[in-house]
């Protein structure tokens, strides 16, 4: 027990050897003690790396093919697709983060504080970036399939290509304000036994308040609401979907187009869920000092190195849920989204498009000159 | 507009800063009830807990001798005392 005192200076002594019980029975019994997080570290130490580690396999595989993919053969016909390209362009550089977290837990920062900032501040921005544009593909098929069956008139976007390019600037800008506050707050600190952290520092003073106001404005913002928004989009096109089925589509393809659904918004909920509700607790915790137990408060520590590197399992499964469950989906989804587009979206296509028509698979000149917005001549792709 | 108006919504929806890496270092959770006198005589230095962000109170620790450790409330008196009397590190 006494072998890691050298480095711990306080807090180190939470458990007593039995010779020293009647001491501290005598004299100790009512005090407490520093909470010595030391095996919470070390747990960290060997988990950690190893989860990052997959995740950086698994994630950069399949990340890499979505974008070698997209930007090779296949021309970005979709908003959807657009916003694909760019999530696995963020779960990449998030994923680049991991190994400075992985040395970080084996050892504490040894890297300074430019890489500190630029890691912290790289991870909060694709994480957010990431949640962002997950949230932004269920609005755009959302979008897709409510203008593809109720709007028949023209369309009402000027340049699609600068649309988009607005687009994914206001994403990439909004996650990039995002990682700001951590360039500024996060600085490496030296704590007990001269292991340092790279972590956000607050003024003291404000520092509970901050850091509170901060945690929930985190789960609210960054969890709560991206989930309603997927909900209520996904709801609204599986609604669809089981109308289509209705209208005559064989119920084998409706389960699958179901499947996907559940698979994205299911995924979602099971990696992000955890996670938030372990920091709620952890917020409420700092509001108002809740844990006083050593062993709860471990027990949360742990509990939040868990489900963090289940959070962020999440972007590695990016490209399966929204590529290679899709690709395959494609084509059956877009027959089921046809028939609930009824009449509005063919008349369009018909009338407005009618040399464009016969070539479906699209060129880049169709796009170049094409006046309606093309997100909604395919964008239905799940 | 509707759609604009989830956008938008989605814009605001990660504005935060991340406190993703935890840093999980040792802290007082809860402070002692004043200590005997004998306790106070084996108080070797003490270091001062800032709620900065990594610990959720504030708190004085005191270390003794052999390493151990307890934690004072820094409005306390008799804290504010034993705080003139020892060394800070």
């Amino acid at each position: 027990m006494d072998s890691h005192q050298d480095f711990e200076d306080f807090g180190d002594h939470t458990n007593h050897s039995s010779n020293e019980t009647d001491y501290y029975d005598e004299n100790y019994g009512d005090f407490h003690t520093v909470c010595d997080k030391h095996d919470v570290r070390s747990f960290g130490g060997t988990f950690l790396p190893i989860v990052y580690a997959l995740a950086l396999v698994v994630g950069l595989a399949g990340n890499s093919m979505v974008v070698f993919v997209y930007l090779s053969r296949k021309r970005l016909r979709t908003l959807t697709d657009v916003f694909i390209l760019n999530l696995a362009f963020a779960d990449l550089l998030l994923l680049f983060t991991l190994p400075f977290w992985a040395a970080d837990a084996v050892n504490g920062w040894e890297l300074g504080i430019p890489a500190c900032k630029i890691t912290s501040a790289l991870y909060t921005t694709n994480f957010s970036c990431s949640m962002l544009l997950l949230a932004c593909i269920s609005v755009d098929r959302y979008r897709a399939l409510a203008q593809g069956s109720t709007s028949a008139h023209g369309p009402s976007g000027s340049n699609p290509r600068r649309k988009r390019v607005i687009l994914c600037l206001l994403v990439w800008g909004a996650a990039c304000i995002f990682g700001l506050p951590d360039m500024v707050l996060v600085t490496v600190k030296s704590h007990a036994g001269g292991r340092q952290a790279c972590r956000a520092v607050y003024p003291p003073s404000m520092a509970r308040a901050a850091k509170a106001t901060l945690e929930l404005l985190e789960v609210t913002l960054s969890f709560l609401l991206p989930f309603l928004v997927m909900m209520f989009c996904y709801w609204k096109v599986g609604k669809a979907l089981s109308q289509a089925a209705t209208s005559g589509v064989r119920g084998g393809k409706r389960w699958k187009a179901f499947r996907v659904l559940i698979a994205v918004v299911g995924v979602f909920l099971l990696t992000q869920l955890p996670y938030n509700v372990v920091k709620l607790i952890r917020t409420m915790d700092v509001i108002y000092a809740v844990v006083t137990e050593c062993e709860v408060s471990k027990g949360l520590d742990r509990a939040n190195q868990v489900t963090e590197s289940l959070a962020l399992t999440h972007c590695c499964l990016n490209p399966v849920l929204y590529i290679f469950i899709g690709s395959s989906f494609k084509e059956r989804v877009l027959k089921i989204a046809k028939r609930c587009g009824q009449t509005g979206r063919r008349y369009r296509q018909g009338t407005d498009q009618p040399a464009v028509e016969i070539s479906l698979k699209p060129c880049t000149q169709y796009e170049a000159h094409s006046e309606s917005e093309e997100e909604d001549t395919s964008t239905f792709t799940i | 507009m509707k759609t604009h108006a989830l956008f938008f919504l989605l814009l605001l929806a990660c504005m935060y800063p991340s406190l993703a890496q935890g840093t999980y270092e040792n802290c007082c959770l809860k402070y002692a009830n004043e200590v005997k006198a004998n306790v106070k005589k084996r108080i070797v230095s003490y270091k001062v807990q800032q709620t900065d962000g990594g610990c959720n109170i504030a708190a004085v620790v005191f270390k003794l001798k052999k390493g151990r450790t307890f934690c004072g409330d820094p409005q306390q008196p008799w804290v504010k005392d034993l705080m003139k009397k020892n060394k800070r590190i």
